[in-house]
């Protein structure tokens, strides 16, 4: 690994040590300090693995100032859970058609991990997935966004998203027709 | 629901308008969410806001949304192909409802001499016969394969010439799905000769050209079923392209290397009307044998058992039908809606489309076409994502 010019001894032996434990710990934005499994930190985020990797992991706690306490809480719960769970490779969708990438559906734990969560805590668990490149945890909690969206009015939908309606009546009214006349059962 | 009820926000003043609302999700997460949701809710979710109806038709973000249906390709008894668009009339009824997009049917993005009439249409993606084969100088059939919504195509080798002796090609089918493979498949039903004395079965075989090695193949026909040439006849699911047998007794499915890979056998009918699919479900719909006026749906199950889904007298649909519905002409299945629990029905004498709704048992006419005696109508749904085997002229 290339090491930076003119970075003192300490630092460099502070490195060290840093390289030789097996947990970091990360700092939300209010403050609150969360040790997580340096191993599936590394393996499951982008971001996490490009921070170890290029030494900018603070011993005393790597500020994640994007990331609340109970946001970052779900995420070091989640990585400490992969990092335990044996994947399973049986549970390959067939179903997820239109995208080619293939999806792989969430594995029962992950399903209880975001069931449980409310609909604040599931929003900004995506925002700090997203934030820290963890496509694995973007994948189950935009797929669990989307199995609470299935049969739900746009009314509903207004109101779990925090959606404010700016439509007119009469630019609403005219979308209303458009798709009763595209499916003719509304 | 499943899941904690929906709490109060923290702050619920802060309502954005932004696609993220309140939640301040990227539009590339919304994006992300939609793609999982079924393509009938999306089109529902354009009335949450207009910035989620612009997310949602975006050029860019088509590509990754499911589309739904636009529309039918609409072939009459002379083969001839014209584009039928499902997009809402004006306000102002006009005589006639024809809508042309530019793009659709004329193929106004292909170079001249390049493609001639539509023959088939499989998940966005059109086959068409190239017009310079109609040339003297090249007595082969070829083949354009173009999609209209990115406006790519590419030309499909000629057949080989040996290939064709004595042999005619009674239907060019198209077999494409993003989801099985990024490459398409052209199947030819050859038949021989027709001597004129000899009643028997004149399939000879298939002939598939795959965009993927770049080759025509021939597959004699020795698997005991021969196929139906009708376009409704058939379809293309999961990988496999489905035919009613010349028996009108079962459904055979093809994978593309010519190889029958299962029969499923079809109740018994007076005549089999259409075989398609929707909502990742394969039907099978056919008219009764004593009541031709009675239209039945069937779903395959994954036991192959059929199950009857939907029955439906469409001598009284039609409010002015009685007087000519007598004769044997009748109102047909057209097509299946991909992704609703509807059909389309077609009154073939005056020449009228119409949408009826399974679940409430009620119809609707919504275009009027040349009327003809033979017809078949090809469902399109616009493809936005990219295709590696469209190369522009290659």
């Amino acid at each position: 690994m290339e090491v930076d010019k003119g970075k003192g001894e300490a630092e460099e032996t502070r490195k060290v040590a840093e390289a030789d434990r097996d947990t970091v710990t990360l700092k939300s934005s209010d403050g609150k300090l969360f040790e997580v499994s340096k191993e599936a930190a590394a393996r499951l985020s982008t971001v996490l693995a490009g921070m170890i990797a290029g030494g900018s992991i603070d011993d005393n706690g790597t500020d994640l100032k994007q990331i609340g306490s109970e946001a970052l809480e779900n995420v070091v719960d989640y990585c400490n859970k992969h990092a335990n769970s044996i994947p399973s490779a049986a549970l390959i969708s067939s179903s997820i058609s239109f995208n080619t990438a293939p999806f792989k559906e969430p594995e029962e734990w992950e399903r209880k991990f975001v069931d449980r969560l409310s609909h604040d805590a599931l929003f900004d668990l995506v925002e700090a997935a997203n934030f820290l490149g963890m496509e694995r945890l973007l994948d189950v909690t935009c797929h669990k966004i989307s199995e609470m969206m299935k049969g739900k009015s746009p009314d509903q939908i207004r109101e779990v998203f925090n959606i404010k309606n700016d439509y007119t009546k009469e630019e609403l009214e005219e979308i209303r027709q458009e798709l009763a006349w595209a499916f003719y059962d509304d | 629901m499943e899941g904690p009820e929906f709490k109060k926000k923290r702050s619920p003043v802060v309502t954005g308008t932004a696609a993220g609302g309140g939640r301040g999700l990227t539009d590339d997460i919304i994006v992300d969410i939609l793609s999982r949701v079924p393509v009938k809710s999306i089109c529902r979710f354009k009335c949450v806001s207009p910035s989620w109806r612009n997310l949602i038709s975006h050029p860019d973000n088509r590509k990754k949304l499911p589309q739904t249906l636009t529309g039918f390709f609409y072939f009459d008894e002379f083969d001839s192909c014209e584009f039928v668009s499902l997009a809402k009339p004006p306000p102002t009824p006009t005589r006639n409802w024809r809508l042309r997009p530019p793009s659709l049917c004329d193929f106004a993005f292909l170079p001249a001499n390049t493609g001639g009439g539509a023959l088939d249409c499989c998940n966005g993606l059109v086959l068409l016969n190239s017009r310079s084969a109609s040339g003297s100088e090249a007595p082969c059939a070829s083949y354009v394969v173009c999609n209209p919504a990115t406006e790519k195509w590419t030309t499909v080798p000629p057949v080989p010439e040996s290939a064709e002796v004595s042999k005619i090609c009674n239907a060019s089918i198209l077999c494409f799905d993003p989801a099985v493979s990024p490459h398409f498949h052209v199947v030819r039903l050859l038949v021989a000769e027709d001597d004129g004395f000899t009643e028997d079965d004149l399939f000879e075989g298939f002939q598939i050209y795959s965009s993927e090695t770049g080759v025509w193949v021939f597959h004699p026909h020795n698997s005991g079923w021969s196929p139906v040439e009708h376009r409704s006849r058939r379809t293309y699911f999961n990988g496999l392209l489905h035919f009613i047998t010349s028996d009108q007794r079962a459904i055979a499915a093809m994978d593309m290397k010519g190889q029958t890979q299962r029969i499923v056998y079809v109740p018994r009918s007076k005549e089999v009307e259409l075989i398609g699919h929707s909502q990742g479900l394969f039907f099978y719909a056919n008219r009764d044998d004593r009541n031709t006026y009675k239209v039945s749906i069937f779903v395959l199950e994954d036991h192959g058992r059929w199950t009857l889904k939907h029955s439906v007298n469409t001598k009284g649909l039609f409010a002015d039908a009685d007087e000519y519905l007598q004769s044997e002409l009748l109102v047909g299945v057209a097509a299946i809606h991909p992704h609703c629990n509807s059909i389309f029905l077609f009154d073939s004498l005056q020449g009228r489309l119409m949408l009826y709704n399974m679940d409430s048992r009620s119809a609707r006419v919504i275009r009027s076409v040349t009327e003809t005696c033979l017809w078949s109508f090809v469902p399109y749904v616009p493809l936005h994502m990219e295709t590696s085997a469209l190369e522009n002229g290659n």
